[in-house]
């Protein structure tokens, strides 16, 4: 047997005794620094949002469509990364990142602004006429999002069930490719979730691993499966920090690839919030 | 964008989302259930019982065939000459699992859940700070309600990536479009097929969120179609006529005597073909097409246009000849089609010529209701689901004997696929496809 | 989805509320070292003298204890409940001949006791285990478990602040640029005041940024006196930057040690609100003694303010559903305090100060009764 149909096999069967076992509570104690340090990780992350987004949004309102074009992606990364905190904020989150789909006039509504208002502009329409002030919303937007995500006392359950959100989030609209439909920049997407999600299992893996190292295991074995499949679509594939090729380019049989690991990952990290015990 | 909750405390309380995000997090949720340890929150949902007392509106409507079991283990799967109940859906998946050990995995887990959920049972009470163990819409006990999971696999299944190639039941194909096809490719194919029927549509839910929330690795779904049948009182002169389908006919009057085990061997049962691989032996060819009506078109036609094209009065359900349903027609003479035309589709389908008994096969369709095309016409038809020995002399050969007929100017074949459908599971130390593993294996 | 209406930001109900409530708290009794004292105090008694305590060893019982600590030595003495290094309670700026009573909540342990003078041995304090139960269904460590979170990210970022600061501090005190160091020294002082609660839990560290001339067997003169204090002394009152580099290289090295040492240390919840009402105490305790404030003392308590404000802000939400009025004083005492504190340069009412600080400690001191928590 292989090493991967192992894992493969481990986690049809092991969903079963995963579930329904009650396990011995971790301190509480050993929680305050992983969710602390999560909540560094994402300030970090957002102030590098926040920088992306002002060069982006710059290149709209300069009317410069091939940046504005190549910056879209790389700023929506850190988004991404962040959604399971980002999205506490409904409101912003709709103005941020909602799609045509969550607006019953689509693309003519005028409530519908943000990353894909500006993304339907710059893939679709080909231009960056009449999107300043879309840029200059999203901009206050994101500045905003920073200021009360600072302010923010981090739900614990949150940041622990963010694993699992965020892998939920890539079998729902990263995998079918509707997330990003003008740009076919998913994989950006896909890959900001991946990382988000992973942060999250290292920071409360050393909390779990000595409990249940199969469970880690398999995690470990998932995510590496993912990351393997989005490296074949690097622009260049040597290099990991490497942007990534259109969504399209992405063969049927990958994109059934991803489907089996994010699904293993969504159904396994959901467990993460009752093996610590929230 | 989902809506997330925090520590949500379990049945007693809702918590205001927005007054958690005033900058307080889970210490504001905290508040809300100090006092109340988690074991506390246990106890805070009582056990299901039921209020003793008359029924409400929303009180659940009973049925006194919830108990119904079909049993799990034998030559065949159930679901093929098993009595057809209200509802039915079929579920397309791809495999996902990497290698042929991946797969067996997969079919033990089928296995398992299958046998579970078709004799009913409670689940297990775990940590509620855990995911549930099921889904839990038919609450904390299932009951069989007559639910029968068929399991088929796809032509496609037997490509490079398990290794079964030289294993592959003889006549199965990716199915190819016939003349009046419109084959929509996100409802086509897949490597494996589930038949799932029950008396109601709700059990049918339950047993496909069950296997899929065991299956994550194993299964994605491709596409599914739900279908149904209209339910009728019990005859009390006779046998109980068969169910219309959304054209108003009557649907299965032909079909073989599933009581006569010879026939079904004959018509139903892979394996008395000696050019069958031997593991075939107790499966069955299933073919699957989603045949979209125009209904609306249909409802405009003459009623003498519709009986023509089926070759059947549409109220009794009787051949144009005369008779009741079940009289066999005979068109010997009417050569001509004077009585029943040569196009008719009854005559096409089954011409009741000599020789033509091993082209038999055995319908078990259900009708499909979806949402709306663009176009404010209603999207429904009918789940054609058939089963036979041989897919060539069954399905394909009649199906290519219908080409061209006036039916199709009011129906769309839109989807589907040909499967095969396993053997049975013998005992509890057998699993799905086990004969087809070790038949791969020894190959190898 | 629509978007919802996002709710002020919680601090503007700090903001707004009215202050009516700080004329209740004012009129609380707040027992002070002035105030008569009466033999008939219950609860174990700890006389310091020059030597140490005595007795050097107590044995008490776990939960609310009132220890009446009594001083017979030359100088005033701060008196201190250590729990390894972290201290967990104290009292300072007890003056020769006077006595001070310290309540706390021990949880079951061994504890040790400070006796006086730094240099003095330390005394040993045994808590047994109550039969007592707790009062009822006393909020969880997880009910904390968001604020303590919250909390530590506050010291990260914060200590990086301290960091940078305390580096250019250096850097102005090496160059000799006397103005340069007094607007560093205002800079980082703010900041470890803000921090003054968890530097507490470092006795070592506490005493090496922040420990007072008088603590010292030789006061100003003493080797070990440095840290803030020390560069204070030289930059405010001795007006040169002479002598004062291996200090501030001092400090520069054990506010890196104070971060990482916070990266790994559990924070116990009660120390939150305790530790934040002993900082402040402590600031009373001295400057009740200092007539007039000087710029130093305002500049101290602001810091102090700026973190208590945090801690109330963090246990705001727990306080809300226990015990709303609490809260309600809480809030207004911080905004009381806020508004008699004077931006620089204007008229510095002492006593409103005095007030308003030692009514806000008091409030501190209080919560961790409310919410029922120990240790």
């Amino acid at each position: 047997m292989s090493p991967r149909s192992l894992f493969l096999a481990a986690s049809a069967f092991g969903l079963m005794t995963l579930q329904g076992t009650v396990q011995a509570d971790v301190a509480t104690e050993a929680l305050v620094e992983p969710v602390a340090d999560y909540k560094l990780y994402v300030l970090d992350n957002l102030d590098r949002f926040v920088t992306h987004t002002q060069d982006f949004t710059q290149a709209v309102e300069a009317g410069d469509l091939a940046r504005a074009q190549s910056l879209y992606a790389p700023t929506r990364v850190y988004y991404e990364r962040i959604e399971p905190i980002a999205e506490l904020f409904a409101d912003l989150d709709a103005s941020i990142d909602a799609r045509e789909d969550d607006y019953e006039k689509g693309v003519e509504d005028p409530d519908f602004t943000g990353f894909h208002r500006l993304e339907y502009g710059l893939f679709e329409q080909r231009t960056t006429q009449g999107f300043a002030p879309y840029a200059k919303r999203l901009m206050a937007d994101v500045n905003d999002l920073e200021a009360r995500v600072q302010g923010l006392t981090f739900p614990p359950a949150t940041v622990v069930g963010g694993a699992a959100a965020l892998m939920e989030e890539v079998a729902a609209t990263k995998v079918s490719g509707e997330e990003d439909r003008y740009s076919h920049t998913d994989l950006w997407d896909f890959q900001g979730n991946v990382d988000g999600s992973q942060k999250i299992f290292e920071l409360f893996k050393p909390l779990v691993i000595d409990e249940d190292p199969a469970f880690v295991e398999r995690v470990e074995e998932n995510f590496a499966a993912v990351e393997e499949t989005l490296a074949h679509y690097r622009q260049d594939a040597d290099d990991p920090t490497s942007g990534f090729v259109s969504y399209e380019q992405v063969s049927d049989e990958d994109r059934r690839a991803f489907v089996g690991p994010v699904n293993l990952l969504a159904e396994d990290l959901s467990t993460l919030r009752g093996k610590l015990g929230l | 964008m989902s809506d997330r909750s925090d520590n949500m405390p379990r049945c007693p309380f809702s918590l205001d989302r927005r007054r958690f995000l005033q900058g307080l997090g889970a210490t504001g949720t905290g508040i809300a259930m100090a006092g109340l340890s988690t074991s506390a929150w246990a106890r805070s949902c009582p056990a299901d019982d039921m209020p003793d007392t008359d029924p409400e509106v929303t009180s659940a409507p009973t049925s006194t065939a919830t108990t119904d079991a079909y049993p799990f283990h034998g030559t065949h799967q159930q679901g093929i000459v098993t009595p057809r109940p209200a509802n039915g859906m079929i579920v397309a998946c791809d495999v996902l699992a990497r290698d042929r050990d991946g797969l067996e995995q997969l079919l033990r887990t089928l296995t398992e859940r299958i046998a579970f959920l078709t004799r009913g049972g409670t689940y297990p009470q775990g940590d509620p700070r855990y995911p549930p163990a099921d889904s839990g819409i038919l609450g904390p006990t299932i009951a069989p309600d007559g639910l029968t999971v068929t399991v088929s696999l796809g032509a496609s299944l037997f490509d490079a990536r398990f290794g079964l190639a030289d294993v592959k039941p003889r006549h199965l194909q990716r199915m190819t479009g016939f003349p009046n096809d419109a084959l929509d490719p996100s409802r086509c194919h897949g490597d494996m097929s589930l038949q799932i029927c029950a008396h109601t549509h709700d059990t049918t839910v339950h047993a496909l969120r069950d296997i899929l929330k065991h299956t994550p690795g194993g299964l994605m779904v491709r596409w599914k179609q739900e279908g149904t049948v209209p339910v009728m009182s019990p005859s009390d002169t006779g046998p109980t006529p068969s169910a219309r389908n959304y054209l108003g006919f009557r649907d299965g009057t032909a079909n073989p005597d599933t009581a006569d085990t010879a026939l079904m061997d004959a018509l139903v049962w892979t394996g008395h073909d000696s050019e069958e691989p031997a593991w075939t032996r107790g499966g069955s060819y299933q073919v699957v097409r989603l045949i979209r009506n125009f209904v609306e078109r249909w409802d405009r036609a003459p009623l003498a246009e519709q009986e023509a094209i089926f070759g059947r009065c549409k109220d009794s359900g009787a051949p144009l000849a005369g008779g009741t349903e079940y009289d066999i027609p005979d068109y010997s003479d009417d050569p001509d089609g004077q009585v029943t035309p040569l196009d008719a589709h009854i005559r096409l389908a089954n011409p009741r010529t000599p020789g033509f008994e091993k082209h038999r096969i055995l319908r078990r369709p259900f009708n499909y209701s979806n949402a709306v095309e663009a176009n404010g016409q209603l999207d429904m038809g009918l789940l054609f689901i058939v089963y036979q020995a041989d897919l060539e002399a069954g399905f394909i050969t009649v199906q290519k004997r219908l080409n061209g007929e006036p039916l199709e100017e009011y129906i769309k074949p839109v989807g589907g696929g040909y499967f095969f459908t396993l053997p049975g599971v013998i005992d509890e130390n057998d699993f799905l496809g086990r004969g087809l593993l070790e038949a791969a294996a020894s190959h190898a | 989805m629509s978007p919802a209406p996002l709710p002020p930001p919680r601090f503007l109900k700090f903001g707004v509320l009215v202050s009516a409530m700080s004329m209740f708290a004012a009129l609380g009794v707040f027992v002070m070292s002035l105030e008569p004292q009466d033999d008939t105090i219950a609860g174990p008694r700890v006389v310091i003298t020059d030597a140490g305590c005595e007795p050097n060893a107590l044995d008490v019982s776990a939960g609310e204890t009132t220890f009446t600590v009594v001083n017979r030595s030359e100088r005033a003495i701060e008196w201190e409940i250590l729990d390894g290094v972290m201290v967990i309670a104290e009292r300072e700026n007890i003056a020769p001949g006077l006595r001070q009573p310290l309540t706390a909540r021990l949880p079951a342990g061994d504890y040790r006791m400070t006796c006086g003078l730094l240099s003095n041995p330390r005394g040993t304090l045994h808590v047994a285990a109550a039969d007592d139960a707790s009062p009822a269904s006393p909020l969880s460590h997880k009910d904390f478990l968001g604020a303590l979170a919250e909390y530590k990210v506050y010291l990260t970022l914060q200590s990086r602040r301290l960091i940078d600061a305390a580096d250019t501090l250096h850097r102005a005190i090496e160059d000799g640029d006397l103005a340069a160091a007094r607007d560093a020294y205002a800079q980082a002082r703010l900041i470890d005041q803000r921090l003054a609660m968890a530097t507490g839990l470092f006795s070592d560290l506490d005493q090496r940024l922040n420990a007072r001339a008088e603590y010292f067997a030789q006061r100003d003169e003493d080797p070990n006196f440095i840290g803030f204090q020390r560069l204070a002394q030289g930059l405010f009152e001795a007006s040169t930057t002479a002598g004062l580099a291996p200090v501030s290289a001092q400090l520069r090295d054990d506010v890196r040690t104070l971060a990482e040492r916070w990266r790994h240390q559990a924070i116990p919840p009660a120390q939150l609100a305790s530790g934040s009402a002993r900082v402040l105490a402590a600031w009373h305790d001295h400057a009740i003694d200092q007539a007039p404030l000087d710029a130093r003392e305002l500049l101290d308590l602001r810091g102090l303010l700026q973190g208590a404000d945090k801690i109330a802000s963090l246990l705001g939400p727990l306080l809300e559903s226990r015990d709303p009025q609490t809260l309600s004083r809480l809030t207004s005492e911080l905004a009381a305090l806020e508004t008699a504190l004077p931006e620089s340069g204007t008229a510095v009412d002492r006593d409103a100060l005095l007030t308003e600080t030692r009514a806000l400690s008091r409030t501190l001191s209080e919560i961790n009764h409310t919410l029922a928590l120990q240790g």
